[in-house]
């Protein structure tokens, strides 16, 4: 598989002079240093991109206490919203059943925030026996959702934990009643 | 040097300090210029570097030194009234219009600078200097930041590592 650089081709005055590839690597080789440039990239792809450079800047850039303080700098964005109809489809077909929640994204996000929105998986994937599926929570990147499903006992609700962005999916223990 | 226009609240007469960089090059600049090294900071306030003495900064040389003062004396006021209390909207532009224009330097003086700044530590120009290289990098893919900051190709294992990084974190490639 070819790496994909021919999209952001280097432009000429970006390459260093051989001395100034020399400092780089004298500057770089320094870990506090590293990590302060790593620090000021402002989004997470970003980061993610950079942490691919070596395996030491990977090392540096998933350190929990360097992402810790990236999360500080850089609080996370809101990527979009989920609008959650409040009634049952009044008619046709589908009359009596919740529509299921739908994503908006956040209109004039940032670059680096579009592309991730065009990438992630936002709509979820009705299983035959899930009839409606209901946002919860958001934490941490993660959804809490929902799904009203159809046993043979009758329905029950299905609580499961997404990650839109990765595309996972788990199930989670039902919380049990106070 | 020239003396910075304003804010060294103390007294009048500012205190003058000399610094002498790795080629022995002499730098007299204010003593509140220079304490924005916490490293110089400390040797001045022992009284260091008054009269014919001089402190020596084995690690910078005076291409650099000066550079870093440059930024010393425009930041020196600013940093004497703590920050931002008194400080207007107008001079925080004109500090933020400098800081653009001090960094946009070729690369390998920037690399110096960094160095500098976080042998002297000098909170702020680190800081600057460390987003400027992070502006750089910023929008590349990791074979562009490699190129970008002048590193040796990848060997196969590398190139092989990355690749399998772009299929796992595929969204942060778009």
């Amino acid at each position: 598989m070819n790496f994909r650089s021919i999209r952001f081709p280097c432009r000429a005055g970006d390459a260093p002079t051989q001395a100034a590839a020399k400092v780089a690597a004298w500057v770089l080789d320094d870990d506090d240093l590293l990590r302060e440039i790593l620090l000021r990239l402002d989004f997470p792809s970003c980061l993610v991109r950079a942490a691919a450079v070596s395996k030491r800047w990977l090392r540096h850039a998933s350190d929990p206490a360097f992402l810790r303080r990236f999360r500080c700098l850089h609080p996370p964005r809101l990527l979009g919203l989920y609008v959650c109809p409040m009634g049952p489809i009044s008619s046709g077909p589908h009359q009596d059943l919740f529509p299921d929640s739908i994503f908006v994204p956040m209109p004039q996000s940032p670059a680096e925030s579009a592309a991730v929105i065009r990438r992630g998986s936002f709509h979820f994937h009705l299983e035959h026996d899930i009839f409606h599926n209901s946002m919860w929570d958001c934490r941490n990147g993660r959804l809490i959702i929902d799904s009203y499903m159809q046993g043979y006992r009758g329905n029950f609700v299905q609580p499961s934990a997404s990650c839109a962005i990765h595309q996972h999916h788990h199930c989670l223990p039902r919380p049990r009643d106070p | 040097m020239a003396a910075p226009e304003s804010g060294d609240g103390n007294n009048g007469a500012a205190r003058m300090v000399t610094l002498i960089s790795s080629d022995n090059t002499r730098f007299e600049v204010e003593a509140a210029a220079a304490s924005l090294s916490q490293t110089l900071q400390l040797t001045i306030l022992d009284g260091g570097g008054g009269g014919g003495d001089g402190i020596p900064l084995p690690n910078v040389d005076s291409a650099t030194l000066s550079k870093v003062l440059e930024y010393c004396i425009k930041h020196a006021p600013a940093a004497a009234n703590g920050g931002a209390p008194n400080a207007t909207a107008v001079d925080r532009a004109e500090l933020e219009r400098f800081d653009n224009e001090f960094v946009n330097i070729d690369q390998s003086v920037l690399y110096s600078l960094i160095m500098a700044a976080h042998n002297l530590e000098i909170e702020g120009l680190q800081s600057l200097v460390a987003k400027k290289v992070a502006d750089m990098i910023k929008g590349k893919s990791p074979m562009e930041i490699r190129r970008t900051l002048g590193f040796p190709d990848p060997t196969p294992e590398e190139q092989a590592e990355m690749n399998a990084h772009m299929l796992e974190y595929g969204w942060a490639y778009e």
